[in-house]
C-alpha cells in the first residue's frame, strides 16, 4: 500500500504540472489569437485615427502611419463656407511686371495644370499704336457680381462670403456656360486628362485647391483659397520676384506685397496711383485692382520673351 | 535758340547718365558693422537657401553670366567689384536697398542677411572674416521698461521708455509704430526719437479699421544700430472704428438655382405663370359656353 501511495502523489503533482503548462499555453495562445485577430482587423482596412503632438490627425492603416488629409465631403463642406470677417482683394502693379512668369509656374504647379493651361497669365498689352507696350498679369477677377455664377445651371461655381469665386468639379457637368459668360476669359476647360492624373487619382478632392483636376470640367483661379485658410499669401503673390502683387483684406484696409512683405493702406495705394479695374463699365465689381504702368521699372523687351507668351 | 535747346538736351542726358553711375555711398557708421556670428558651413548653407530664393532672379548664379538685364546691371556675386564691399556695406545695401534693388529690412531677419553674406563670401578666396561683438544692437544696454497710452480724443499714442535698473528715462531711442494686419505689420507713423524725459508721441490714423469690436493689435519697434528692429511693445488698443463687414451674397442677382432664389421671386414667378394659365382656361371656358348656347339655339 505504501508503495502505491507515492506514484499516486506523483500523479497528482504531474497532473498539476501539466495543468499549469496547459493553462499557461492556453492563456498565451488565446492572447496570441486575440492580438492576431486585432492585427487582422487593422490589416483588413480597419483604420485608427490618432492626434499627434503637433496637432495633426494621422490614420493607422495596413500597419503604416500616414497623414490624414481629410475626405472630399469635408473639403467641400468647408470650402463652401467663407472665412468669417474677411474680404480678400488683390492689387497688381503693372509698373513692376517684367514677365518673369514665376507666378504662372507656382500656380500651375499648385493646381496640377498642364503647361498650356493658365489660371493666371501675363499678357502683352499695348493700348494704342503710339503708346508703350507693357505686361499685364491677369488672374480671375473674382467679381462681386459674377456672371459665371449666375449662369451655372448646377450650382457648381459659387461666390463665397469672403470674396473668391470657386468651382466644385464634383458638381460641374462641363457645359461651359461660365466660360462663355466670363468677359475676362478667366476660365479654362480640361479637354484632356490632367497632368499626372494617375498619381493623384486616389487623393481626396480639395475644392479650395481644385485638385485633383478632372477631365471634362472647368477650372479657374481660386485666389489660392487653401493658402488663405492657413493665413498665407496666394501662390502667385508669394512667388513673384518683382513685387508686382499686393494681397490683403479690404475690411482691414491693408494689403501686403508678396515680395517685399511690405504692408500698406489699400485706400492710399489705390488713390495715390490712380488704380483702375478691368472693364469696370460692366458693373461686375471685380476684386482685382491694377496700378497703371507708369514709370516702369523695366524696359519692354523688343523680341525677347515674346515667344514665351501664349496670348 | 536752337543751340541752347541742344545744350539743354545734352545736359539733361548727362544728368541721367551721372545719376545712373552714382556710387552707392554707405554711411561711415554703418560701414564698419561686423557679423555677430562666425561664418561656418551651416551659415553658408542657410545663406545659399535664402540667396536662391530671393537674390538669384536678378543677381543670377554666382560665377555664371545669368544676371538680369537691368539698368544699372545687378553685379555677379563672384565678381571682384562685388567682393570689394565690406561686410557692413553689404549689410547696409541689403537692408536699405536702392532703386531696383529692394529693401530686405522687412523681408529677412538680420541673421538671414548675415547668412547670405557668409554664402557670397565663399566666392572670394582671399576673404578673412572679422567677427563683431555678440550684440550689435542699439548701443542702449540693460533691460528697458516701456509704457504706452492711446489718447483716443487726439488720435495720438504716447510712449515712455525708462531703464529697468535705475528708472532713468532713455533719451534718443528711435521707435516706430505698427498695426497688425492679416499678412503683416502696417507702419502707422514715421520713426520718432525719445526726448529728455524718455517720451515720444506718434500720430495714430483716424480712419484705421479695427476688428469687429474695434480692437487693434499694435507694436512698437526699437531701431538697432545695424538698421534692423526689435519689438519692445506688443499690445491691443481699443479704438472706435469697427471694421465694416457685410455679406457679399446679399443683394446680388445670383439666383441660378432654386435654393438660392428669394421667396418674393418664387411667389411672383409662380403667380404670373398661374395667372397666364388662368386667363387661357377662362377664355376656353367662355368659348365652351358660347358653343353650348349656340347648340341650344
Amino acid at each position: 500500500m505504501e508503495d502505491n501511495k507515492e506514484p499516486k502523489e506523483n500523479k497528482r503533482r504531474e497532473f498539476l504540472k501539466t495543468l499549469g503548462i496547459i493553462g499557461a499555453a492556453g492563456a498565451s495562445g488565446a492572447m496570441a489569437l486575440y492580438f492576431g485577430q486585432q492585427y487582422e482587423k487593422i490589416k483588413s482596412g480597419k483604420k485608427v485615427r490618432l492626434l499627434t503632438v503637433d496637432n495633426k490627425v494621422v490614420e493607422f492603416e495596413n500597419g503604416e502611419l500616414k497623414e490624414f488629409k481629410g475626405t472630399t465631403e469635408d473639403f467641400i463642406a468647408r470650402g463652401r463656407e467663407g472665412i468669417p470677417g474677411k474680404s480678400w482683394v488683390m492689387v497688381i502693379d503693372l509698373a513692376k511686371c517684367r514677365n518673369a512668369r514665376k507666378c504662372i509656374g507656382a500656380c500651375q504647379n499648385a493646381h496640377h495644370l498642364r503647361p498650356e493651361q493658365y489660371h493666371v497669365n501675363t499678357l502683352q498689352m499695348q493700348d494704342s499704336e503710339i503708346t508703350s507696350p507693357y505686361f499685364m498679369p491677369k488672374p480671375c477677377q473674382h467679381c462681386d457680381n459674377p456672371p459665371c455664377v449666375s449662369v451655372c445651371p448646377v450650382d457648381a461655381t459659387f461666390k463665397r462670403t469672403d470674396g473668391p469665386v470657386l468651382i466644385d468639379n464634383e458638381r460641374c457637368i462641363g457645359c461651359r456656360f461660365c466660360i462663355a459668360a466670363c468677359p475676362y476669359s478667366a476660365r479654362i476647360f480640361n479637354w484632356f486628362d490632367p497632368k499626372d492624373a494617375e498619381k493623384f487619382a486616389n487623393d481626396p478632392y480639395d475644392i479650395e485647391l481644385n485638385v485633383p483636376q478632372k477631365r471634362g470640367t472647368v477650372s479657374k483661379c481660386l485666389f489660392s483659397a487653401d493658402r488663405l485658410r492657413k493665413n498665407e499669401l496666394p501662390y502667385c503673390v508669394s512667388n513673384c520676384p518683382n513685387g508686382v502683387y499686393y494681397f490683403g483684406d479690404k475690411n482691414e484696409d491693408a494689403v501686403t506685397n508678396g515680395t517685399t512683405k511690405e504692408t500698406v493702406r489699400l485706400s492710399t495705394l489705390l488713390k495715390d496711383n490712380a488704380a483702375y479695374r478691368l472693364m469696370e463699365e460692366l458693373g461686375q465689381e471685380p476684386r482685382v485692382y491694377y496700378l497703371p504702368p507708369k514709370n516702369r521699372l523695366f524696359p519692354f523687351p523688343e523680341e525677347e520673351n515674346k515667344k514665351d507668351n501664349h496670348v | 535758340m536752337k543751340s541752347s535747346f541742344i545744350l539743354i538736351v545734352i545736359l539733361s542726358l548727362l544728368g541721367t547718365y551721372v545719376k545712373a553711375q552714382t556710387p552707392w555711398v554707405v554711411p561711415d557708421d554703418r560701414k564698419g558693422l561686423l557679423a555677430p556670428l562666425k561664418f561656418s558651413d551651416e551659415t553658408r548653407k542657410l545663406g545659399q537657401e535664402v540667396f536662391n530664393k530671393t537674390c538669384v532672379s536678378c543677381h543670377g548664379h554666382p560665377g555664371q553670366p545669368d544676371q538680369a538685364k537691368l539698368v544699372p546691371a545687378p553685379k555677379d556675386p563672384a565678381s571682384k567689384e562685388y567682393q570689394q564691399n565690406l561686410d557692413g556695406e553689404f549689410f547696409y545695401k541689403i537692408t536699405e536697398g536702392r532703386g531696383l534693388m529692394p529693401s530686405f529690412k522687412k523681408m529677412l531677419k538680420s541673421e538671414d542677411i548675415w547668412n547670405v553674406i557668409s554664402y557670397v563670401r565663399t566666392f572670394n578666396k582671399e576673404y578673412v572674416q572679422k567677427v563683431g561683438a555678440a550684440d550689435s544692437s542699439s548701443g542702449i544696454t540693460g533691460k528697458l521698461l516701456s509704457k504706452l497710452d492711446y489718447l483716443i480724443k487726439d488720435n495720438k499714442i504716447e510712449v515712455k521708455v525708462i531703464q529697468q535698473s535705475n528708472k532713468m528715462p532713455v533719451i534718443g531711442v528711435k521707435l516706430s509704430l505698427y498695426a497688425k494686419r492679416n499678412f503683416g505689420w502696417l507702419p502707422l507713423d514715421e520713426m520718432r526719437i525719445s526726448n529728455a524725459s524718455g517720451k515720444l508721441t506718434f500720430n495714430y490714423p483716424k480712419d484705421l479699421p479695427g476688428d469687429k469690436v474695434g480692437d487693434v493689435n499694435i507694436k512698437v519697434n526699437m531701431a538697432n544700430a545695424d538698421g534692423t528692429e526689435r519689438t519692445i511693445i506688443d499690445t491691443i488698443i481699443k479704438t472706435e472704428i469697427k471694421c465694416s463687414q457685410y455679406n457679399l451674397l446679399d443683394n446680388r442677382a445670383m439666383w441660378n438655382v432654386r435654393s438660392k432664389a428669394p421667396i418674393w421671386l418664387m411667389l411672383s414667378y409662380c403667380g404670373s405663370v398661374l395667372a397666364a394659365w388662368g386667363v387661357i382656361f377662362y377664355i376656353i371656358w367662355i368659348l365652351l359656353q358660347i358653343r353650348n348656347k349656340g347648340a341650344k339655339v
